[in-house]
Formats: structure tokens, C-alpha cells, sequence
């Protein structure tokens, strides 16, 4: 846990003139069955109430996830996602077709690209620690991403990261760069800090 | 019809609800004494007044939720108890209410002597320099201390560097502190402070138990009563907000 915040962030308000959260209330807290304006009341007074705030981050840790309540499962077709999947079908049927005519049949130029790295792209090179891969979903996937941002770069299929990736996150987010370098249907990529 | 509800009886003759009480001193006590000591206390306030805190149940939560609730009130009422019985020491106390709290954060919480500095920055104190603060906790240091004589430093000792990795990458906020150097650490930290009183109640408790207190923001989604997903996007506006008033305050990664 992290020290600076969690004790910064404790709440230190003395509020001894308020009689501290109800037990079983702080279980509801935690199970996410109390509303409205009890729910206020109990969430302004948690803020204020270091013994309250501990009561409950503690029992947060305690109670495993899956004892909290499910909903009741829906029919499969009053799902509105199984409509947005099927209309999403379509259109991957419609425009995605068009796509991959105008790709296949255009020339491969590019082979070598330097693009900011964002999470799209972290999301790929983080799947697997990997330094190496030949996964055709995969490299299919990278490719596709390389696309939508307008490069277009010379097939391959393997990808060979010249140095392992570990992202590093910031508040500040931290400028970083792909350079990729296609040679003998190999893609070589590797991570620079931005300068 | 209320005290119905349960049979105390039966939930303390229970292994596995013992079993449970058992974890929770565990996790809360590294010291095999106050383990023991705690299990005890649970047991017997549970059993108090003809099992009191057990019949005030009203099937308003789930038993084991409800439990875990009490058992974690009492660990906190018996955490009180035995540092109210561990009194700071007289040497300790007249040297002033910094004194005391520099006592409680390094003998009780196992804060470093530095740790310690900077939090009496952030509260306002102690003002003065960090050579007069050596200066002043030598009576400290030299105080006795039940708990944890050698003063060991909170969090220092991970062992697996990715774990560290992975836990600066979960809170961000965290990964910011401990990049930068003493003195705009206690800078950001204020703001940081700042910052989340002014927030609404739901955002400040988001803000404490996924950043303060590592919960994951499922569970802290849960306690606010959002779904996972808005708590996420509502996480990341808060960070923005954070950041601009870092930046405005000229505080940024080295």
C-alpha cells in the first residue's frame, strides 16, 4: 500500500460529537445495498470518521467479491448488446469488406515508421511479455492499428521486440515513441523515450 | 422477531466463522501475542451481554458482510485499547504535540524518523528545518517502544520489484510521490490533501479507498454506488483535476 497517500488520505476529522456509522449499515456500504440520502448521509460522515473509514476498508478486504450480489440474469434478447452486436456485424460486414479490398490491393510502401506510442498500441505490446511473436490475431491486430493511424507499412509476419517493454505510467504521462523497421517480412519494433 | 434473526449461539460454535475471526487478527497483527490477544477480545465481546452485537443483526446485509463488519469494529476498539494502554512516554510528551505524533507514526506505525518529518510538514506541525528536527528526536529515539524498537520503514523492503512496479502502475498519484524530492513531496502531498477535501463525498471516499487504501475500484464502485466502469472515467477526471492543480502549484516529474 502506499504509504504517503494512505496516510494523507485517512480522514482525521474528529466528529465525536456524531454517534459513529450504524454496523451493519457499513456492511450495506460495502455490499452496495444502501441508496439515497441514507447513502449521503453515511458517505459525509465515512469522510470524516477515521474509525468508521477504517471499519470499512477493512471489511472491504474482507468480503470476498463474489459474495456480493449478482443480478438476476437477462433473456439473451432483451439484451440491447446482442442488437449492437448484430448491427455492429453489419457494418463490419459493409465497410470492413471495402477495407481489406482497398489494403490488399494497394501497394505496400512504408518500411520503416517512428509513430507515438498510445494506449492502443501499449494494449498489443503489453499482452505478453513475449519478445517474439508470430500470433496472426495478433500481428493482424497491430496492423489494423497501424491503418486506422494512417501508416501504411510493408507486410510481415512476425514481430520481434528488440528490447522487452514495461510501460511506465505517469500523471504526467510520459511521451514514448515506436520505431518499427520491416525487413525480410519481420517487423522490428522498440519503445524510445520521446526527446 | 429481530433477535430471531440469528442463533449467536450456533455462529460461535462455528470452525469456519472461528476460522474467519482468526484471518482477520492475522492480517491486522504481525505479533503472535496480539493475535491471540485480539481473537480473545472478539470472542469475548461477542458473547457480552447475552451476545448483544450479535442479535443487533437485522437482516438488513448478508451475516458473513455483517461479521466482517463487526469483527473489524472490535479489532479497532482493541487496537485502541492496547495503545491506550502503551501511553507515550512522559520524556516524549512534554516535548509537544510533534513529539507525540512523531512517537505514534514511527514506534506505532512503523514510520521512519524521515517519513515521520514529512508528515509533520504536511499537518503543520513542525516548521523547522530537518537538521533541527534530528536535533530535537534524540529523546525520541531514545524512548522505549514496545511495539518495534528497530523503527523499520513502511513499505521499503518489497521484494519483488515488478510487485513495486505494478503498484506505482495501479495509483498513480503514489508513482508521482516518489519521484519527486523531499520538499515537493510535502508540497504535493498538501495539495494532494487539498485537493480532496474539496470534493464532493462520493468523489473523496473514490479518491481514499482506491488511491489511499488500494480497494479495487469495482469494490469502491460498489461502496459509491456506481457501476465499474463510471468509477473509472470518474477516476480519471479526478486526475486530471489533481494534475492541473499540481502543475498550477509547479509541481511536476523531475
Amino acid at each position: 500500500m502506499g504509504k504517503w497517500l494512505h496516510k494523507t488520505l485517512k480522514p482525521t476529522d474528529s466528529v465525536e460529537s456524531e454517534p459513529h456509522a450504524d454496523i451493519e449499515n457499513l456492511a450495506r456500504l460495502v455490499e452496495g445495498s444502501i441508496e439515497g440520502d441514507e447513502r449521503k448521509r453515511l458517505l459525509r460522515h465515512i469522510n470524516r470518521c477515521s474509525r468508521c473509514y477504517e471499519i470499512l476498508q477493512e471489511t472491504m478486504q474482507d468480503v470476498p467479491a463474489e459474495t456480493s450480489d449478482k443480478p438476476a440474469p437477462i433473456p439473451w434478447y432483451q439484451k440491447k448488446s446482442v442488437y449492437a452486436l448484430a448491427a455492429s456485424m453489419l457494418l463490419i460486414f459493409f465497410f470492413g469488406a471495402q477495407l481489406v479490398y482497398k489494403f490488399q490491393t494497394a501497394p505496400s510502401l512504408a518500411a520503416t515508421a517512428k509513430l507515438a506510442l498510445d494506449q492502443e498500441l501499449k494494449d498489443i505490446l503489453l499482452e505478453d511479455s513475449r519478445l517474439q511473436w508470430q500470433n496472426v490475431k495478433r500481428i493482424k491486430r497491430l496492423l489494423s492499428v497501424l491503418q486506422k493511424k494512417g501508416y501504411r507499412l510493408k507486410s510481415f509476419d512476425r514481430v520481434v521486440l528488440t528490447r522487452p517493454y514495461y510501460q511506465v505510467k505517469s500523471l504526467f504521462g510520459p511521451q514514448e515513441i515506436l520505431h518499427i523497421r520491416i525487413e525480410d517480412n519481420v517487423a522490428y519494433l522498440e519503445v524510445k523515450a520521446a526527446k | 422477531m429481530v433477535g430471531n434473526l440469528i442463533e449467536p449461539e450456533k455462529i460461535l460454535a462455528s470452525k469456519e466463522i472461528l476460522e474467519k475471526i482468526e484471518a482477520v487478527c492475522k492480517r491486522h497483527f504481525s505479533n503472535e501475542n496480539d493475535q491471540n490477544e485480539s481473537y480473545v477480545f472478539i470472542l469475548d465481546c461477542l458473547k457480552a451481554d447475552n451476545f448483544k452485537r450479535l442479535r443487533a443483526y437485522k437482516g438488513k446485509s448478508k451475516l458473513t458482510t455483517y461479521l466482517y463488519s463487526l469483527i473489524n469494529s472490535l479489532i479497532v476498539d482493541f487496537r485502541r485499547k492496547i495503545y491506550g494502554r502503551r501511553r507515550i512516554p512522559a520524556g516524549v510528551a512534554k516535548l509537544g504535540p510533534w513529539a507525540e505524533a512523531v512517537y505514534r507514526l514511527v514506534c506505532w506505525q512503523k514510520f521512519s524518523f524521515d517519513d515521520a518529518y514529512d508528515f509533520l510538514q504536511v499537518e503543520g506541525l513542525f516548521e523547522e528545518p530537518y537538521e533541527r528536527y534530528l536535533e530535537k528526536i534524540v529523546p525520541i529515539r531514545e524512548a522505549p517502544c514496545r511495539e518495534n524498537p528497530s523503527y523499520e520503514a513502511l513499505n521499503e523492503d518489497v521484494a519483488n520489484p515488478m510487485e513495486n512496479a505494478n503498484r506505482f502502475d495501479a495509483n498513480p498519484l503514489e508513482a508521482l510521490l516518489g519521484k519527486l524530492d523531499h520538499q515537493r513531496r510535502i508540497k504535493a502531498l498538501t495539495i494532494i490533501k487539498a485537493t480532496t477535501t474539496k470534493l464532493s463525498e462520493e468523489d473523496q471516499l473514490l479518491i481514499r479507498l482506491v488511491y489511499g487504501s488500494e480497494q479495487s475500484v469495482k469494490a469502491a464502485a460498489t461502496v459509491i454506488g456506481l457501476s465499474a466502469s463510471s468509477a473509472r472515467r470518474r477516476l480519471k477526471r479526478l486526475l486530471i483535476r489533481f494534475r492541473e492543480q499540481l502543475l498550477a502549484e509547479g509541481i511536476r516529474e523531475a
